[in-house]
């Protein structure tokens, strides 16, 4: 009972297990974008009805991409994949390598035909004429034989044949590189402040702690936005890298769109924050003596101002809307009303408007301590990956730009007639072909035509 | 002279163009087409000034921080619109199928009306945008999406002329409007080489796009929205490319393939941006 075996062999290596298998693949696909992913138990159960939020966790709905119904259909996708090419290639390699093929069937519906005839007598004549049309306006066409006639065989393209075979390779080699990574590497996040330094990452998905092997400091961070908007223009790091005791990397730049590389850890700019209150210049000048003084605050303290009365800052945000840094104080003159006022950088003379108190004030800089939050990454599968992408473009190329032509030509007498006949066919584009095909036989037609001299 | 003054005059093209090629569906006259298709030209070339006169005007505003016109959902639907009357004239060079212009400019225009009725400001690019990736990313994705978008109105006109074989007993010549339609085959032959067109410029944006992700993001796939979605484009017409060469997968069904493949293509732009939430969000209005 070796058949069955045998067969579910060939089910498993075929276009009936494909076709199906890309459309199941697709549903899970669309579940997965329309449901959200990844979200806490608590989010879920805002969203979904008890029983719902039972059946979605338990078809593993809520992590679609990495649940084990969606791996193995990938995994009987790549198994699909190589029985398929490995069922094909032999006869396909056979195909693109042959220097001749087998006259076509007359019935093939694929096949372009044409005939037309000349007197017997120039046959030998006719047929090196027809070899130098071939070799010029087509192809080197090589000589058979069959069923005791005289056959012409040219091709061209041949070798686009194997073009899928690229592809289905490259697929699973990205395949491959994608499970490489998900073994051998890891995503990780780490948030690090200004002047600060950590030795290690906290994983992405399961949020375990891994050392580095080495340090990381991060020395400065920097957000710099286009003049006067809240449009950001950069995102900076400043780190250092330290590794057994040597420095490795001394204030080196990562920012958006280039990160820094050590020894197979890449690290991206990925979020940035505040640590702790910012520090304030603001400079109260006195309207009558247009005497100034500087204040250093934070904006939990409380600063005298000369003479009598202070100012605290009530709130500050170092981008409001177009107008850049903002502080807001409340300025307490000592006597009368205490009152509200906000205090921008930028923009000048903005405090002139509100002309209260005795003291007009702005703000000259401010210094923020930042954190820096780092994508963490090593991924030892990116070289397939990268790699597998190059030969899936290079192989569409091939398949989709190239495409195997063939031309018979064979010539047999009849009734003191040469009868020539034409065949064609294309693997792909017939549309074109048949006006190629029409065309040469017009040129090969003209050629046999040609006076004797001329031809030879 | 400003960009926005030559979007203007496309869309009057474009519609122009649009009512010469149903006016030429009522009567057939080749003059009709002529205009029509002159019109479609004349689109494109404008098209074409008004997008390389908004690239100049984001320099002279912005100055080193101009870019490509390729950065927001307003300069993506010009740039659509622009992609779709370029494979079209390419495709109306090979195959000169006549009345597929009648089912594709409208899909240009709107794409153009869709553009208008949007934010049209020109901003400097935020950082994650700051990448030579931005302009091989957008620029292989539209074009792919508009050979998708060929490939669908082929489709369309292939069920509408096998429907009207189907359906005529006795053909009246000239009265029926999908009788000038070019034959079945030469439509079911554009849809499939305006797909493979497609799916390779649609691997070629997936491939720029996941490389682009792994500089800034650190992470070549992430199954953001827009990653799924573009995925399950792809593995819509890689069925397509495969259900071609196996049998019972021809004439309607491969047709009705092509639209279905076409509407994902639609969600994977339109729908994800709007209604799903992600990484791709500066693509939204």
């Amino acid at each position: 009972m070796g058949k069955p075996k045998n067969s579910l062999f060939q089910y498993l290596g075929s276009l009936r297990l494909s076709i199906p298998l890309l459309f199941v693949i697709i549903t899970m696909a669309v579940a997965g974008s329309l449901i959200p992913q990844n979200l806490t138990g608590e989010a879920y159960r805002k969203l979904f009805s008890p029983i719902a939020f039972k059946v979605l966790d338990k078809l593993q709905l809520f992590d679609v991409f990495h649940s084990v119904w969606f791996i193995s259909l990938l995994a009987l996708l790549a198994l699909n994949l190589i029985l398929c090419s490995w069922r094909r290639f032999p006869i396909v390699w056979q195909m693109a390598r042959s220097r001749t093929a087998p006259l076509p069937a007359k019935t093939s519906s694929r096949i372009f035909q044409q005939q037309f005839q000349i007197p017997a007598e120039s046959k030998t004549a006719a047929i090196a004429r027809l070899k130098t049309s071939l070799q010029r306006n087509f192809a080197s066409p090589r000589e058979m034989t069959e069923d005791e006639n005289l056959c012409l065989f040219a091709q061209k393209g041949a070798w686009s044949r194997l073009a899928v075979f690229v592809v289905h390779v490259s697929i699973l080699l990205v395949l491959a590189g994608a499970l490489i990574g998900a073994v051998w590497g890891y995503r990780a996040f780490v948030t690090i402040p200004e002047g600060e330094s950590v030795a290690q990452v906290r994983l992405s998905r399961s949020g375990e702690v891994i050392p580095l092997g080495f340090e990381i400091r991060c020395d400065k961070f920097n957000v710099s936005f286009y003049d006067n908007s809240c449009r950001p223009k950069e995102f900076k790091s400043l780190v250092s890298i330290f590794d057994g005791g040597k420095v490795a990397a001394d204030h080196q730049p990562i920012i958006v769109n280039a990160p820094l590389t050590y020894k197979g850890t890449s690290f991206y700019q990925s979020s940035y924050g505040p640590v702790g209150n910012p520090t304030l210049r603001i400079i109260a000048r006195n309207r009558a003596t247009q005497k100034e003084t500087t204040h250093l605050i934070t904006s939990s303290e409380a600063a005298p101002l000369p003479g009598s009365g202070f100012f605290r800052v009530v709130r500050f945000s170092s981008c409001f809307q177009n107008m850049g840094p903002v502080a807001i104080i409340e300025v307490d003159p000592g006597e009368g009303e205490p009152f509200i006022l906000p205090v921008f950088r930028n923009v000048s003379d903005m405090d002139q408007a509100h002309n209260r108190g005795p003291f007009s004030f702005t703000l000259s800089s401010f210094e923020q301590p930042w954190y820096t939050g780092l994508q963490v990454n090593r991924d030892p599968g990116l070289w397939f990956v990268w790699s597998g992408f190059i030969f899936i473009s290079a192989g569409l190329l091939m398949a989709f730009g190239f495409s195997h032509r063939r031309i018979w030509v064979s010539i047999f007498e009849q009734d003191n007639r040469a009868i020539i006949h034409v065949w064609g066919d294309s693997q792909r584009n017939p549309i074109a072909f048949e006006r190629f095909f029409l065309h040469l036989c017009k040129i090969l037609e003209a050629d046999l035509a040609l006076p004797e001299e001329e031809g030879t | 002279m400003t960009s926005i003054l030559l979007f203007n005059i496309t869309t009057v093209f474009l519609f122009a163009g649009m009512v010469l090629l149903f006016i030429y569906l009522a009567c057939r006259k080749p003059r009709v087409f002529q205009a029509g298709f002159a019109a479609a030209i004349v689109s494109l070339g404008v098209l074409t000034a008004g997008i390389g006169l908004r690239w100049y005007e984001s320099y002279q505003l912005l100055g080193e921080a101009g870019h490509a016109p390729l950065s927001n959902f307003y300069e993506s639907m010009i740039f659509f619109s622009w992609t779709i009357l370029l494979i079209y004239l390419i495709i109306h060079l090979r195959y000169r199928p006549r009345l597929l212009g009648a089912l594709v400019l409208p899909l240009a225009f709107f794409a153009l009306i869709g553009a208008q009725l949007s934010d049209a400001s020109l901003n400097p690019l935020i950082p994650a945008l700051k990448s030579n990736w931005l302009t091989y990313h957008v620029f292989t994705c539209f074009l792919g999406y508009a050979a998708f978008a060929i490939a669908c109105c082929a489709a369309i006109a292939y069920l509408l002329k096998v429907h009207q074989e189907d359906s005529e007993n006795t053909p009246v010549p000239g009265k029926n409007l999908a009788s000038i339609f070019p034959p079945a085959q030469v439509l079911e032959e554009i849809n499939y080489q305006a797909i493979m067109v497609g799916f390779l410029l649609l691997t070629l944006g997936i491939i720029t796009g996941s490389a682009w992700a792994h500089r800034a993001w650190g992470a070549y796939w992430s199954w953001d929205p827009k990653e799924t979605w573009s995925l399950i484009v792809w593995l819509i017409y890689a069925a397509f490319l495969h259900a071609r060469i196996s049998r019972g997968w021809t004439g309607r069904k491969i047709a009705w393939l092509s639209i279905a493949g076409f509407a994902a293509t639609l969600f994977c732009y339109l729908g994800v941006n709007f209604l799903l939430s992600g990484l791709h969000s500066y693509g939204s209005m």
